[in-house]
């Protein structure tokens, strides 16, 4: 079957307004979807990512790769985790994302080595 | 020869996206089994069973096509064991075609052009003349478009019971587009393309036919056939767009009015009101009615109050105004239209609308103030002749 | 030991499924790292078709559930790929995404479970 990889919009902001009653708060729901989820067997990996200004990145500049502190593009909204999925097509993936009780999802389809 | 490919393409290309599990690929075949038609039929005529032909010959190209490309060996086999001879009894799996065409995955613009070229068989030229663009640029979005079924894996298949209402609503909304972009064209093509609004009245036929019991389905098909039943109306001799009020109702359709009362008549008794149902209410009030003057004005309102209890938006609010006017007078529809001007100061009918009520009260300096906004903001060449011949009349 | 998350950047230009030979190098290339780089890698994730293949679920403030063609950054580098490693420190992980034969890495901490309840 396909496998769809959902990355979860977030923000580093939405991060510093958040106090840490609200923070377990939100987090609840996404436990929750995680848990039930993981029951159906449909999930093959995910992570959720730390802050975008915490990471490093390494870009090739003129052939040589260059250190960069700080991420790879500069932008208000990042990936905030991702997981990866497999489902017999986009509708089943679009339905999954859409029960993220998070923000955004893309849902993109992964290269298939092993065809 | 173009009817015959508006019924057979949808069908043939349904067909082969089933059998062959690859829409690129039936699409394609499709094609070409069309170009060869373009190419015998002329000399021979068009065969006894058009559709069998050109399933036949797809078939046989579908064959030459794969065996050319490597990565399509496995699918040579499938094709080859498949049996032809369901010639005539091919099942019609256009609704699901409709539904993977109007895929809220792809792009608005990808839906319009895929679903003309895939369902109604235009060619990329003319669906490209339509739009007013280069044939490159639709040949690249449909590419695009294919593509992206096959790589995110887009399935071929009616939407179940509970996806089906927003996936309805997807479809719908393309059609109306495209409806509205033939009737009310922007740009340099001319006032109104007819052709367009009769693909998406042809298009939404055919999901009427395909879903006789979804009443939003037979409110767009009432609303898209009482606005055409006026369309002889629309221009005068000049060529310039004459508006609703001032129309020669003689020149209205009248037997395809009554008709499309009879479609109403369907979904009233469905008794599941939805914003297409009510828009065709509107528009068949107006088509009901023997002159402006004796139009059931409350009737429209208490639709478009309906309306907006379903779907409030500025433009609805706008449209409402209208009848607002003439049930309570142009001052209380002035008071609402100003309310909208945060949200509708871009939109040139927001100050058409405030142009003619100003003009109702008398006053006339706003109301040409209004009318050269309006100007400003539409491109549309019958609306700036309209636009431009009421501030002449005034400078008099 | 801790864990490291590689967003894989794409420099943005679609070879539709036709590599030309430099691609093809760096392919191989890739490939090999993969190998060498196996013990590291805890989770192999995945790559990603390119971006045109996106489609991204969005919310407006009021709930509202719209599905879009595309992904949901429009911009010429995208993420082409993840992978967890783990690796002594920070500068042990930089020192590995430094050999990656690609256009290059974005290096994300990954949040553990219990690193949220003891966050002060």
């Amino acid at each position: 079957m396909p496998k769809y990889m959902l990355m979860f919009v977030g923000s580093d902001d939405w991060y510093d307004k958040q106090s840490k009653e609200e923070l377990d708060k939100a987090y609840q729901p996404i436990m929750k979807w995680w848990d039930d989820l993981s029951k159906t067997g449909v999930i093959k990996g995910g992570e959720e990512l730390g802050m975008q200004r915490k990471a490093t990145s390494v870009k090739r500049v003129n052939g040589a790769m260059k250190v960069i502190d700080g991420p790879f593009i500069e932008s208000k909204e990042t990936v905030g985790g991702f997981a990866l999925i497999e489902v017999e097509d986009l509708d089943k993936a679009i339905a999954i994302a859409k029960s993220w009780p998070g923000g955004d999802v893309e849902v993109r389809p992964i290269v298939d080595h092993g065809a | 020869m173009a009817a015959v490919f508006h019924e057979e393409a949808g069908r043939l290309t349904a067909a082969l996206v089933k059998r062959l599990g690859d829409f690129d690929l039936a699409e394609e075949c499709v094609q070409d089994a069309l170009v060869a038609a373009l190419e015998h039929w002329p000399r021979t005529g068009i065969p006894d069973n058009p559709g069998a032909w050109l399933m036949t010959t797809a078939h046989r190209k579908g064959i030459d096509r794969l065996r050319r490309e490597t990565r399509y060996r496995e699918k040579v086999a499938q094709l080859e064991e498949a049996p032809m001879t369901e010639a005539g009894s091919m099942p019609d799996e256009r609704l699901e075609l409709i539904f993977t065409c109007c895929h809220p995955a792809l792009a608005r613009e990808a839906q319009l052009a895929l679903t003309l070229r895939s369902v109604a068989g235009l060619t990329t030229a003319e669906i490209a003349r339509a739009f007013l663009q280069t044939e490159a640029t639709v040949a690249q979005r449909l590419v695009r478009a294919k593509r992206k079924i096959v790589d995110a894996k887009i399935p071929f298949r009616v939407p179940e019971g509970h996806e089906l209402p927003d996936r309805v609503g997807e479809v719908l909304a393309v059609l109306y587009l495209m409806f509205n972009e033939g009737y009310l064209a922007t740009g340099s093509r001319g006032a109104m393309d007819r052709d367009l609004a009769a693909e998406a009245e042809w298009l939404t036929s055919l999901l009427a036919r395909l879903m006789p019991d979804e009443p939003e389905v037979l409110g767009l098909l009432a609303l898209m056939r009482f606005n055409l039943a006026r369309a002889d109306a629309r221009f005068d001799a000049e060529g310039d767009l004459v508006l609703l009020r001032d129309q020669d109702r003689a020149k209205w359709d009248r037997p395809a009015i009554d008709e499309t009362f009879l479609l109403v008549g369907r979904y009233l008794r469905m008794r599941n009101p939805g914003p297409y149902q009510l828009q065709a209410l509107i528009a068949g009030a107006h088509a009901d009615a023997k002159s402006w003057e004796t139009t059931r004005w409350p009737d429209i309102l208490r639709s478009y109050d309906a309306l907006l209890a379903l779907h409030d938006t500025p433009v609805v609010r706008l449209n409402r105004a209208i009848a607002l006017w003439h049930v309570e007078g142009p001052e209380a529809a002035l008071a609402e239209v100003d309310s909208l001007s945060r949200e509708l100061n871009a939109y040139h009918l927001f100050h058409a609308t405030r142009g003619e009520l100003l003009r109702a009260l008398g006053r006339t300096a706003d109301a040409r103030a209004a009318d050269a906004r309006a100007l400003e903001l539409t491109e549309n060449p019958a609306e700036r002749a309209l636009l431009e011949k009421r501030l002449a009349r005034r400078s008099r | 030991m801790s864990k490291y998350a590689f967003l894989f950047m794409d420099d943005g230009v679609d070879y539709q499924n036709d590599p030309t030979p430099e691609q093809q190098k760096v392919y191989a290339d890739i490939f090999k790292w993969f190998e060498v780089n196996g013990p590291k890698i805890v989770d192999g994730g995945a790559e990603l078709q390119p971006t045109r293949t996106a489609t991204t679920i969005r919310k407006s403030a009021t709930g509202k559930v719209t599905v879009i063609d595309g992904p949901f950054i429009e911009s010429k580098e995208s993420v082409g790929g993840f992978s967890i490693i783990e690796a002594p420190d920070l500068d042990a992980a930089i020192a590995i995404a430094k050999t990656w034969p690609g256009y290059g890495i974005e290096i994300r901490d990954v949040v553990e479970q219990r690193e949220r309840v003891a966050e002060v």
